[in-house]
């Protein structure tokens, strides 16, 4: 009680709650993962409240975590036995719009969905675009390195930010990077900060690099019989000089599930889909779309088409940015879980390791359903499993093993834009390991002491 | 509890813990972000509260502030992707306060109760409701009756009780306690009445009504002896209570010969269409809404830009969108940022037991309709009107109806 004592004299009575039923809420997030109820949950107005419970808890050697949307997969916004957590909600002001200097200034609870209709007004958009853009946050985002469907031309988080207020363990505050594209300062502690998950720094702000919207966009869909198609047929489009947009495919599994809810059907006989989008200027989009069209025709598609029409653009980009809510309806019990996989490849390794992983699930019999990113080799594995059976839940920890050491045997990474968190904390090990490189891990650990010495932001996340 | 606790779990064990239906939840903002009052948190709630049932056969969490807090405008349910309905585990929630844990109930929830069983309005002005009616010509012998539920008319006092109860926290909250016991003591209400409001209530009435006549409907009207239809009752989870009344009440359409009900409030609509029949013997009216039986095409053009706010109540719960079409036929229709299904709540429903909240959500929701630029904000629910009456502009889509 003693620390909420003194956190009565840093917050209003508003912005602290500590009694059950106002603090279960924050013991989850989205993953499997069930946290402990905390202390106490605070809810800061301004940084320097913010600042002033990081330095009580610093001086207290007291845990903290920071939630933002509470969206995350893998358990990083989870709370342990008695520690504290800063809800960053209240910091949900777009507080700066440079359209010249082509940068948004927003606060870190700000969230992406909301960041997007406020630049909508002004042509502009904030490309990273995660699955849960409705409810992710500004800072949640920096922090896992989200991607998200147009990451195959606009990359993940990391490609747009360009600075950011901190709030260190101790309760001091600084600022890395700015508001210009170039600079030359030696070690960059921004980009340090992304994909760090609340372990080193609190994100309050971040100066965010924004893009004008496409003039105009095309969308060719092609449905084929074999997955090693649709890899070849991205491949050839892209060794023709045309960078989609967005690239993404989706299994039979996952197309039925989207027949189910929302009405949109697939060719029968077709195993899997591709959806490929360009973007280009107003009169320059129909020759481009003619030659992917052409490409991608010429692997035998199952049916293919292409479409301009915003409204039904629209609904398929829905469709598969909800994929996982439609997932759902193949769930064969209420207790059944999906837990998403985040493996990424080189593109052109994709095909053999999406056939691998399938080979791989003959072990373990795995109901699982494959889609992804395939303009960058991102695939999620969603598998069907219940979290209430240890015994299960401990083979589809070694399925996800085995998957993640498929993807680092064909040179990619255990992870693409979920992080770490708790979930696959032996998989950054065996990153390290299959590169032979367990000293990162050593140089990650050396930098979270440089940050956070008393080791109290994000606790038990991440490197331990 | 176990049909109650049934329900629940049918419901918040769907969830996948996503956090989508924060984002849209209206009193997770208002409330400052406070978990609990926010759709997620309700969810979570109800899965430890089911937990903790299952263990001990009762439960000691306080549940009253995160289900009274809810204002049941289903924002959570259109964007869940489990198909989670926050605002039926709020309403479960508020039946197993009332059932089981009547220490958790709300003062104020409890009188407005007994004074709806005793004097069958929750003002107790039965009387004062009736007396819009005034001048006009009503058919008794009629079966097709025009019922208002002292929706309208209740309005000219919600308002200043809300203020009242805003600037005198402490004292509102004595004196609760005290009518509890007292509740013929109601006539505290006449305090709170509000001239301006009620005066244009009256003619929004008068307006419907006449519209109606011009139709050539003979109507019928019970006036004084027409009952508030009970809403409040299941709203604050007095299921029991509610069952009784809503007996009553269709005794009473019975009793006057009643074949068809004209509503003209998205919230009397909702309970007589789908709650009614689950609660009440014999309910087999033919229950209307004013609109449908307009003839629309005869409704002159109206020259002013419009934003239109869509009740939560008709786009999500009823999927009744007849006004937005009228309004596109004859005027140019600006809409807000939230529309459709994914409309925002006026705040309404909190009014009376969190009215801080009900204002921030009240304000949040004028200030985006004000930001089209459109010269009228219209809507069609008198507590939508009332909650977002800000300024001039804002008026009940009766009000600017002519017929040609």
């Amino acid at each position: 009680m003693d620390i909420i004592k003194q956190l009565t004299s840093i917050l209003d009575k508003n912005s602290l709650l500590y009694k059950k039923e106002e603090i279960i809420p924050y013991s989850r997030d989205a993953s499997f993962f069930k946290g402990s109820l905390p202390l106490a949950v605070t809810i800061p107005n301004n940084v320097e409240e913010l600042s002033r419970i990081m330095k009580l808890c610093y001086e207290n050697e007291i845990p903290v975590y920071i939630r933002g949307g509470g969206t995350s997969l893998t358990g990083a916004s989870v709370p342990f036995e008695n520690s504290i957590v800063i809800s960053m909600a209240k910091f949900d002001k777009i507080l700066e719009l440079d359209t010249i200097s082509r940068y948004v200034v927003a606060e870190a609870g700000v969230r992406l969905e909301n960041l997007n209709s406020y630049l909508d007004m002004f042509g502009y958009f904030y490309p990273p675009d995660p699955a849960s853009s409705i409810a992710s946050t500004v800072g949640g985002t920096i922090s896992t390195n989200a991607g998200g469907l147009r990451a195959a031309m606009y990359g993940t988080t990391k490609e747009w930010v360009l600075g950011m207020e901190v709030v260190f363990p101790n309760g001091e505050i600084t600022r890395f990077g700015g508001k210009v594209l170039k600079r030359s300062l030696g070690y960059d502690l921004t980009a340090l900060m992304i994909g760090s998950e609340g372990t080193l720094a609190v994100i309050t702000k971040a100066i965010l690099k924004i893009a004008p919207k496409p003039r105009k966009i095309g969308r060719i869909l092609a449905y084929y019989d074999e997955i090693e198609k649709v890899g070849e047929a991205v491949a050839k489009v892209k060794e023709e000089g045309i960078t989609p947009m967005i690239a993404e495919f989706m299994d039979k599994i996952a197309l039925e599930s989207i027949k189910k809810t929302k009405g949109i059907s697939y060719p029968e006989n077709s195993n899997v889909m591709l959806i490929l989008d360009i973007a280009s200027e107003e009169s320059s989009l129909d020759p481009l779309l003619e030659r992917a069209y052409k490409i991608i025709n010429s692997l035998n598609p199952i049916q293919s088409k292409v479409t301009t029409d915003p409204i039904e653009m629209e609904r398929i980009y829905l469709a598969r940015k909800g994929i996982l809510s439609s997932l759902l309806v193949e769930r064969e019990s209420m207790n059944q879980y999906m837990i998403i996989g985040d493996i990424v490849v080189p593109p052109s390794k994709l095909a053999i390791t999406l056939k691998e992983i399938q080979e791989c699930n003959k072990n373990f019999y795995f109901k699982i359903s494959l889609l992804g990113h395939i303009g960058d080799g991102n695939i999620h594995i969603t598998i069907f499993t219940d979290p209430n059976d240890v015994e299960l839940m401990k083979k589809t920890e070694e399925f996800l093993l085995e998957t993640g050491k498929i993807a680092l045997k064909h040179e990619g990474s255990v992870s693409a834009e979920h992080g770490i968190g708790l979930e696959k904390k032996k998989l950054l090990i065996e990153e390290f390991k299959a590169k032979n490189s367990l000293v990162n891990l050593e140089i990650m650990k050396q930098i979270k002491k440089v940050f956070d010495p008393k080791n109290i932001l994000n606790r038990g996340k991440l490197l331990e | 509890m176990n049909k109650i606790l049934e329900e629940l779990e049918k419901e918040a064990s769907k969830c996948i813990n996503c956090g989508f239906c924060d984002s849209v939840c209206p009193t997770f903002s208002a409330s400052g972000y406070k978990g609990f009052i926010s759709a997620r948190g309700r969810v979570n709630l109800a899965n430890s509260l089911i937990k903790e049932i299952k263990n001990s056969s009762n439960f000691s969490l306080n549940i009253s502030e995160a289900y009274y807090s809810c204002l049941g405008c289903y924002a959570c349910f259109e964007v869940c992707p489990a198909g989670v309905n926050a605002g039926k585990v709020s309403e479960l929630g508020r039946k197993l306060i009332i059932k089981y844990r009547k220490d958790q109930k709300k003062y104020l929830a409890e009188l407005l109760v007994k004074i709806i069983l005793k004097y069958k309005d929750p003002l107790g002005l039965s009387k004062k409701c009736a007396e819009w009616s005034q001048g006009i010509e009503i058919d008794e012998k009629s079966n097709i009756i025009f019922y208002t539920g002292h929706m309208y008319q209740l309005m000219g006092y919600s308002k200043k009780l809300e203020k009242f109860m805003l600037d005198n926290k402490l004292i509102f909250n004595l004196s609760l306690k005290f009518l509890n016991y007292f509740p013929f003591l109601n006539k505290f209400s006449s305090y709170f009445y509000d001239k301006e409001i009620e005066e244009r209530m009256n003619n929004i009435l008068k307006k419907i009504f006449n519209l109606l006549k011009t139709c050539n409907i003979n109507l019928n009207y019970l006036k004084e002896k027409e009952p508030y239809p009970g809403t409040l009752l299941l709203d604050f989870g007095y299921e029991e209570e509610f069952e009784k009344y809503s007996n009553y009440v269709t005794k009473l359409f019975h009793e006057n010969n009643v074949e068809t009900i004209v509503t003209i409030d998205p919230h009397t609509l909702e309970l007589f269409k789908f709650h009614y029949p689950k609660y009440a013997k014999d309910f087999n009216f033919n229950v209307v809404y004013y609109l449908d039986l307009l003839n629309v095409s005869n409704i002159k053009k109206f020259d002013k830009r419009v934003t239109y706010h869509e009740p939560c109540h008709f786009v999500r719960r009823l999927n009744y969108n007849l006004h937005l079409k009228i309004l596109k036929e004859i005027t140019e229709v600006i809409m807000p940022l939230h529309k459709g299904r994914n409309t925002l709540c006026c705040g309404g429903p909190d009014a009376m037991l969190y009215p801080e909240i009900s204002e921030n959500i009240a304000c949040n929701r004028f200030n985006e309709l004000e930001r089209t630029g459109a010269d009228y904000i219209i809507t069609s629910c008198p507590v939508c009107f009332t909650n977002l009456y800000k300024s001039n502009k804002v008026f009940d889509l009766a009000e600017i109806f002519e017929y040609q």
